[in-house]
């Protein structure tokens, strides 16, 4: 079946690529306790492109939801600014409550009314918004992003259907900007992938933005146009997918499969001819589900070793290696994350 | 601001308080357990005691007045800090509704409804009156002045317990400092009801007092709710 088009009709979003759908300056927060001060925003300089999906990633306590409580205006910065659509949020600089109608909204442990069902918790929020048929739209979201609306009260639902009627009721009216406070937590396999898929479709139809905080690395690495690290309120690094998982390649080793025993004395040889480490590693063997056709295999490291990869598989070809399989070994998201956070 | 809005958000109170029997179960008793009285008062009370039996259904009027609106506090406290204790409030606050639309569809949601069973208790017992032919010259004045004071203490602990709302973190805590306020407007009344009573002079002095020191809370929970946001 054909995918239903996401957005019939919609206002084009007035952020531009020159125009930053938010645009943070100097940004600092920081937020009274007991015990002094404590400071969740260090002066960031951050911006997110129109149409982008970034993913925002940091551990716990980094400033990434004090972050979209900015961009709401639930939280006002402690000095610097932040812009969202041109405009300071409602609330920290004379711009409209209107404004918050082009947002849509997941902050992170969201409550409920828990005597409410489903359907009228829905129809309660999209009340506020200029929606044409919010039952329908209620129903077609409530269909992609698989939540069952049965009548039961709220309390009632596993704690997976509240997600998804977050979810949902962040979309109903159509948002420019999404904010998405871990948006898969609670959600089983399935559930998160559809909402990711949903979520791509919806950006690419609509040409909206999104800005969504997760500690799920390996869910966003194929989904997100822009990556931020963000540790103790500043942002250590921040770029485009390509930018950020190129890092990766600098790891500088690859592992090599063989159809046969290769002789140590030669593969020592070899290594030094070509400037780079090669350690025999144990054969796999023929029980080995992944790889029973290897004999053996070998890790080389060096550097600029994937530039410089055809030429050594060559020479050792040439040097009568039999060579079954190659895998270059790249840093994934999970290091580089760990590579920016404790930088 | 927008009427609408405020609408909007005292019908999702209603409809919240209508679905949450906690609410009003036990607030309901009261009136209920008044109207009894009263009607025990009427229908068995000793031939040739009418008088004394006005006097009692003076009374009753007047502390159902008083009695009526006390449900006004486990919903007023609910306000804001239910929405802060749910974590909802902050979804609440991320929607396109004016802050004073939000503000006063709140007050607006918490008012009405125990003021209504106030009157109804109240017509109730007036009806009862009027059928046992007790409907003296002069009573229905004291009636009305009755009826009057209900919609004005239900706004006095309407204002009241939306200000406690707004400064507790908990609904318990607000319901709780509320309640004192609702006894200390109790005795109030009970222990004005002749001054009340005697004049309408001097159910305008009253009503004004209850209704500047509603103003005053009010004022003040707009201005704290301003620094909510």
């Amino acid at each position: 079946m054909p995918a239903m088009p996401i957005v019939p009709a919609m206002t084009p979003p007035t952020a531009t690529p020159a125009t930053p759908v938010i645009d943070a300056r100097n940004l600092h927060v920081t937020y009274a306790s007991p015990r002094g001060p404590v400071t969740a925003l260090a002066g960031l300089d951050w911006s997110l492109p129109a149409g982008a999906l970034f993913v925002l990633l940091g551990p716990n306590g980094a400033g990434k939801t004090s972050l979209m409580r900015c961009a709401t205006g639930l939280v006002k910065p402690s000095q610097g600014e932040i812009r969202v659509f041109g405009r300071p949020p409602p609330g920290q600089g004379g711009s409209p409550r209107s404004d918050l109608g082009r947002l849509g909204v997941l902050i992170e442990n969201p409550g409920v009314y828990a005597r409410l069902d489903a359907r009228d918790y829905l129809a309660f929020f999209g009340s506020f918004y200029a929606v044409s048929d919010v039952q329908a739209r209620i129903d077609a979201l409530a269909g992609e992003l698989q939540l069952e609306l049965d009548g039961k009260p709220v309390a009632k639902l596993s704690q997976g259907n509240r997600q998804k009627l977050h979810l949902v009721r962040s979309l109903l009216h159509r948002p420019e900007l999404l904010l998405w406070d871990e948006p898969t937590d609670h959600l089983d396999p399935v559930a998160q992938k559809a909402v990711l898929q949903y979520l791509r479709r919806y950006l690419a139809e609509s040409g909206a933005a999104a800005l969504v905080a997760t500690h799920r690395l390996e869910q966003m690495e194929s989904v997100a146009t822009h990556f931020g690290f963000l540790n103790r309120g500043r942002l250590q690094r921040s770029g485009t997918r390509g930018e950020i998982l190129s890092e990766g390649q600098s790891r500088g080793r690859a592992r090599v499969g063989f159809a046969s025993a290769p002789d140590k004395q030669l593969l020592a040889e070899t290594a030094a001819r070509l400037g780079i480490f090669i350690d025999a590693q144990p054969a796999p063997g023929p029980e080995d589900p992944v790889r029973p056709e290897e004999a053996a295999a070998a890790e080389l490291r060096g550097e600029s070793l994937e530039a410089r990869m055809p030429d050594i598989l060559a020479a050792m070809v040439t040097s009568g290696f039999r060579i079954c399989s190659v895998e270059l070994q790249r840093a994934g998201l999970a290091e580089i994350y760990e590579r920016w956070v404790d930088a | 601001m927008s009427l609408s809005q405020s609408l909007r958000i005292a019908k999702h109170e209603w409809r919240l308080v209508l679905r949450e029997p906690r609410f009003l179960a036990p607030f309901l008793l009261t009136p209920l357990l008044l109207i009894g009285i009263q009607a025990f008062n009427l229908y068995f009370r000793p031939a040739g005691s009418e008088g004394e039996a006005l006097i009692l259904a003076r009374s009753l009027l007047l502390m159902l007045a008083a009695l009526a609106p006390s449900a006004v506090v486990p919903m007023g406290a609910d306000t804001f800090a239910g929405e802060k204790e749910r974590n909802t409030l902050e979804i609440l606050l991320c929607v396109p509704v004016e802050t004073g639309a939000l503000f006063w569809g709140k007050v607006l949601g918490v008012f009405p409804l125990p003021v209504l069973i106030g009157w109804l208790g109240q017509t109730l017992m007036l009806i009862m009156l009027a059928e046992r032919g007790l409907m003296m010259p002069g009573f229905g004045e004291d009636a009305a002045k009755a009826m009057l004071l209900t919609p004005c203490l239900g706004l006095f602990l309407a204002s009241v317990a939306t200000l406690m709302s707004l400064r507790s973190e908990s609904v318990r805590g607000a319901a709780q400092i509320t309640s004192l306020f609702m006894l200390a407007a109790f005795f109030a009344v009970i222990s004005a009801g002749n001054f009340i009573f005697a004049s309408w002079a001097h159910f305008a002095v009253f009503a004004t007092i209850l209704l500047s020191a509603t103003v005053t809370c009010l004022l003040l929970a707009r201005a704290r709710f301003r620094r909510v946001l």
